[in-house]
């Protein structure tokens, strides 16, 4: 058995919920571990840390309780302070956010999509609008040269 | 019970800020951080919020995450003070202290300065379920630790206990 399971079950005796017989098996299973054998029976003549705090009563708490309600109702009263919109952007944001993004992503698909693409047929014609695109007359005098070069 | 409201909270505050207040002041016990201040905080907090408790865990847990953010981030402003107790045992009596004798009295106050030199992780946990009585299910929602975790630190929390309680001279036998 290893030890990290004996110390939690050193803690379930600790907190009360073993059964004796589940003491009795405990105890035999800790003759293996001398030092969680000690530790053991240390723990388990602690005092009750719940003795050190005993409950209050609650006629204690009035006044306490009565200025977070006046500063609750103050909050509330605060124009431009209404935390609503807040919450509803944090909390829409959250539960909305990946259902936005999906559908912007297929909307914009779809668009696209839709549109009517441009066919080109002749790769010459291609090829020259994206090299010489600007300035025809260029390109023919480049080709004219070119022609001129290579005759030459 | 469904899911709380603002219409609720009037209700909310004063059924849970008696409990609060003891668990809190447990935690921050020999701290220079008020239970009172953080406990104010903590309920306005919560009710700024509230729109966003899903009711998926308890109110107190969730109140409870609230006040030990809120105490955790006072920890840190004030780094420098040490967050070791280094007051008088006296000073960790509280206006709600009822002793049943002077012997009783000392005890349970030494019990109290053992409690608060314990890591805050520690702390935490002897707080939540020796002296506040929550489940371990319970403190996994506070805490984010798995119960299994939670068990051996509660085992090496005891055994801390148990150590400084020896080193305070307090006989335990």
């Amino acid at each position: 058995m290893k030890r990290t399971e004996l110390e939690a079950r050193i803690t379930d005796a600790s907190d009360g919920i073993l059964t004796p017989e589940e003491i009795r098996q405990l105890e035999t299973d800790l003759q293996v571990f001398p030092d969680l054998q000690d530790d053991y029976y240390t723990i388990m003549k602690l005092p009750e840390p719940e003795a050190a705090y005993p409950k209050p009563g609650n006629e204690l708490f009035t006044a306490r309780i009565n200025e977070i309600r006046k500063q609750i109702a103050e909050e509330v009263e605060t124009p431009g302070n209404n935390p609503a919109f807040y919450e509803l952007s944090l909390v829409w944001f959250k539960r909305y956010a990946l259902a936005a993004s999906l559908l912007i992503v297929t909307m914009t698909s779809v668009i696209s999509w839709l549109q009517p693409v441009q066919e080109y047929t002749d790769t010459a014609t291609i090829m020259n609008d994206l090299f010489y695109s600007l300035d025809e007359s260029d390109a023919d005098a480049y080709v004219a040269y070119l022609d001129d070069f290579t005759l030459d | 019970m469904g899911k709380p409201g603002k219409s609720d909270f009037d209700k909310i505050i004063e059924e849970n800020y008696p409990r609060l207040h003891r668990s809190i002041s447990a935690y921050l016990a020999g701290s220079s951080v008020e239970p009172d201040d953080i406990l104010q905080d903590t309920f306005l907090k919560a009710w700024k919020k509230m729109g966003q408790f899903e009711g998926d865990s308890g109110i107190y847990t969730w109140l409870y995450s609230i006040a030990r953010n809120l105490c955790i981030d006072e920890f840190r402003k004030r780094k420098h003070e040490k967050n070791i107790s280094s007051k008088p045992v006296e000073e960790f009596e509280f206006a709600w202290d009822q002793f049943t004798g002077e012997d009783n009295r000392e005890e349970l106050l030494l019990l109290r300065k053992a409690i608060s030199q314990l890591p805050e992780l520690l702390r935490t946990i002897v707080v939540l379920k020796s002296i506040d009585g929550l489940t371990y299910p319970e403190i996994e929602e506070i805490t984010g630790v798995n119960q299994q975790t939670l068990k051996n630190r509660m085992f090496r929390a005891r055994k801390e206990l148990a150590e400084i309680l020896k080193n305070m001279g307090v006989d335990q036998t």
